[in-house]
């Protein structure tokens, strides 16, 4: 690996307190350093822009689901063909992109650490294989645990709280599946929708047939993954997405995983005043309050843009709500005992008022939300709409007149139930765009040498011509640079790089595996020993975080 | 003015001919037609080494020679005229929106797929889901006409929304699969299964047929809106024959299993015959 000075760019590196400031950026094996020889190549900056790569800590890229959505969406990619061109693969985009065509794509999108956000741990093999074949960016997984039969069993055993063979078991899921962290996805409530169309009223609901609740299946499961001291928290997806009234199941989910940390997936969907089966309102405010008292958890926005959308998602109930609405095409999946799936093609209209609304809430919790550390930017791609729509997604929070005119398209009837007619002047500096796409979801990852230009950090930095248009400058970097060698340049990739898999380990006791094998044994329909991945090239090379460190 | 290319062999595999169409050549001299591009199996190959080219680029179009392989002619082509000079492959006419494309010989599968506009004629028979939509697409030919003399293959017009598709010959089973509206002529009859999933669409067999159980009799007339099509069907060279402009058609109304606005009109007529 060569060395590299970018040298004279405004660096934008909001985790070591740097906005703004001239100075360069030397890179060397990889790595961010402190001075390179003077016959390093050199990287004229002057005028640009000169942030961390971007890290997305929540997208759909990789596994079953994601597979099925491709397929699903046949007529949205087939005007959209990549040739092959040299060292790199052919491919299709559409809201959905093949493998090769996901890597690239972020990558031009100056991103360089993408996290796919629900795997069924009995489909690692499926997501590590897809993984594998999407370049130029590191990846992560997260394992779905939360309407795991098994576990369901441990925690009713230990009636809620966090055993020893909880802890081990989560530990040991993380291992035999090379996941990066635990995702719980509408706890409890998946399970009572797959045995019998049933839904969580309150997180107090018995799962029948288990006798634990949502509330025990999060203090559980959360508890564990925070005592393991796991990089990344629990990362939930909360009861109820999409209903009127939610956010008190929001805030109670909140309550529940308090004083421990915790991250919220695409808070913009759970946030929602009203009565069930009524007119949607906005409760961002209320939520944003409780955050702010809580730093110990974080968010995601999950912003929906306005145009196709594909909703992908674990919990199958709502999608087979999504379907009612749509009228159209719909594949559902069950995992076995682990959890469920679905997928709807979705589009969302501006003159809708449900629509509007939840695109106003979104820029609700972006523009309310006082501290950019703990609500990070998403789209619950490609749920509220593609990855490729960030560049516009941050335009509309740095550029007050363009966002006006966008409102101005919107359900009036909507925008007045949000807080977006009150003179809200925010604009996002560039620091805060840098720490929402990559300084808080790095650290939120626990991914200590991502997100940030300081000494030993990773060299993934991306450069941005410093344009008045902010969408235009976020859509199309100068350079990008991945593990110190030139990804991008202007718009086209430079070379092929497989990108990392990123994994995390914590420490178990082996014998957990005499509690599981019989409840393997009685539930699921692969044997004990065949469910761990060991398939030497699915799992390495990888970069393993521990726990605790 | 008029430019003709003329097959030199048939080609070592597949060509993907979407870049020939009437306005995109238009003004090219003959060395930078030879020099454009087309796929061929997976090589990207000059149209200089597969055709000989002559005449001038203009509003026409000549394709000559055994075209088999070659697929995608014509295909999005919003003006101009196409005339292919024997057999041709798949996807001819493809989502079109305008112009004329004739095709002397028999066409493969997909002719007129999700057009929305102009005119395919097809002297020979055509294959598999002509006029159809695409996978995963719920609409396929929104608009424009196609007029087949021989027979139609499988699933003729599923799929579509709104224009005409006429049929000399026989159309093959499935045809009208959940079709939207528009209609669907086969003098020669229609194979098994015709019409499944009709939401709005007309389907016309010349020839009886045993409609599906979704469909239910309604009554036997002789409906005047089928008379201009079948006059629009002869005017296009199809031979459309006295009895079946005065004679009564047989309408079934379906498909009942969705939407139930569509129908099946059988010719019913001995007295004319």
């Amino acid at each position: 690996m060569s060395a590299l000075r970018i040298s004279g760019g405004r660096v934008h590196d909001p985790a070591n307190d740097v906005d703004g400031e001239l100075h360069d950026v030397c890179i060397d094996g990889g790595k961010v350093v402190a001075e390179v020889g003077p016959d390093a190549r050199r990287i004229d900056a002057r005028g640009m822009v000169v942030m961390p790569g971007g890290v997305d800590i929540h997208a759909h890229i990789a596994g079953p689901k994601v597979n099925a959505a491709r397929r699903l969406s046949f007529e949205l990619r087939r005007d959209d063909v990549e040739a092959c061109a040299g060292a790199l693969r052919s491919g299709t985009g559409g809201l959905v992109p093949s493998t090769f065509a996901t890597g690239y794509r972020y990558s031009l999108l100056g991103y360089t650490t993408v996290v796919e956000a629900a795997a069924p741990p009995l489909a690692a093999r499926h997501v590590l294989s897809e993984l594998r074949d999407t370049p130029m960016i590191d990846k992560a997984f997260l394992v779905l645990m939360g309407n795991n039969q098994v576990l369901f069993e441990l925690i009713r055993e230990s009636r809620g709280a966090v055993s020893p063979a909880l802890r081990d078991a989560v530990a040991w899921w993380l291992e035999a599946t090379g996941g990066y962290g635990v995702k719980l996805v509408n706890p409890g409530g998946v399970e009572l929708w797959k045995q019998n169309n049933g839904y969580v009223d309150s997180l107090d609901d018995q799962v029948a047939g288990f006798a634990v609740t949502p509330r025990q299946v999060l203090e559980a499961i959360g508890g564990a993954v925070d005592e393991l001291g796991l990089p990344h928290p629990v990362h939930v997806h909360a009861n109820n997405l999409g209903v009127a009234g939610n956010a008190d199941t929001t805030l109670e989910t909140m309550r529940t995983l308090s004083g421990r940390r915790a991250h919220f997936a695409h808070l913009q969907f759970h946030c929602y005043g009203g009565k069930p089966g009524g007119r949607l309102r906005s409760r961002a405010p209320e939520l944003l309050d409780y955050l702010g008292g809580h730093p110990e958890l974080t968010a995601d926005v999950g912003q929906v843009m306005f145009g196709e959308a594909m909703t992908t998602t674990a919990d199958a109930h709502v999608s087979a709500v999504l379907r009612d609405l749509s009228g159209g095409k719909w594949i559902n999946h069950d995992t076995e005992v682990e959890t469920g799936c679905g997928i709807v093609p979705y589009s969302y209209r501006a003159r809708n008022y449900v629509h509007a609304l939840q695109w106003g809430i979104g820029l609700e919790l972006f523009l309310l939300g006082r501290d950019p550390w703990q609500v990070m930017l998403s789209t619950d791609h490609p749920n509220g709409g593609s990855f490729l729509a960030y560049p516009k997604l941050i335009r509309l929070l740095m550029d007050r007149g363009f966002r006006e005119e966008q409102i101005s398209r919107a359900n009036q009837r909507a925008i007045r139930e949000t807080a977006l007619l009150d003179g809200l002047d925010r604009e996002y500096t560039l620091n805060e765009v840098a720490i929402v796409t990559r300084a808080a979801p790095a650290r939120r990852l626990g991914l200590r040498d991502k997100g940030h230009l300081g000494i030993g950090a990773d060299a993934d930095v991306t450069i941005y011509h410093d344009r008045a248009d902010r969408e235009e400058m976020f859509a199309t970097p100068r350079y990008v640079i991945k593990g110190g060698e030139l990804a991008v340049e202007e718009g086209e990739l430079r070379r092929a790089d497989d990108g990392l898999l990123l994994s995390s380990r914590a420490a178990f006791d082996p014998e957990v595996s005499r509690v599981l094998e019989p409840l393997f044994g009685e539930r699921y329909t692969v044997a004990f020993a065949h469910y761990p991945v060991r398939d030497p090239a699915l799992r390495e090379p990888a970069r393993i975080v521990e726990a605790g460190s | 003015m008029t430019l003709t290319l003329s097959l030199r062999a048939r080609p070592p595999a597949r060509v993907i001919a979407n870049a020939l169409i009437p306005e995109r050549l238009h003004g090219i001299d003959a060395a930078g037609i030879a020099a454009v591009n087309v796929r061929c199996g997976r090589e990207t190959v000059a149209v200089g080494e597969l055709f000989e080219i002559s005449g001038t680029a203009g509003e026409e179009l000549v394709l000559a020679g055994e075209l088999g392989r070659v697929e995608g002619i014509g295909a999005r082509m919003s003006g101009g005229r196409v005339v292919v000079e024997g057999p041709c492959g798949d996807h001819v006419g493809a989502r079109m929106s305008g112009g004329e494309i004739v095709v002397r010989g028999d066409a493969g599968a997909w002719a007129g797929a999700e057009m929305s506009g102009g005119l395919v004629r097809i002297s020979g028979d055509a294959g598999a889901r002509a006029g159809a939509a695409y996978p995963g697409a719920r609409a396929g030919m929104t608009g424009g006409e196609i007029v087949i003399s021989g027979d139609a293959g499988e699933e003729a017009g599923a799929g579509m929304r709104r224009g005409l598709m006429a049929v000399g010959g026989r159309a093959g089973s499935g045809a009208g699969l959940r079709m939207l509206a528009g209609t669907v002529i086969a003098l020669g009859g229609i194979g098994a299964e015709a019409g499944i999933g009709n939401r709005r669409g007309s389907l016309v067999s010349g020839a009886p047929i045993e409609p599906l159980p979704g469909y239910a009799f309604a009554a036997r007339y002789r409906p005047p809106a089928l008379r201009l099509q079948l006059r629009r069907a002869r005017e296009l060279g199809l031979d459309v024959g006295g009895a079946l402009l005065r004679g009564r058609w047989a309408r079934w109304s379906g498909d009942r299993t969705e939407l139930g606005r569509g129908e099946i009109l059988i010719f019913d007529d001995e007295e004319v015959l």
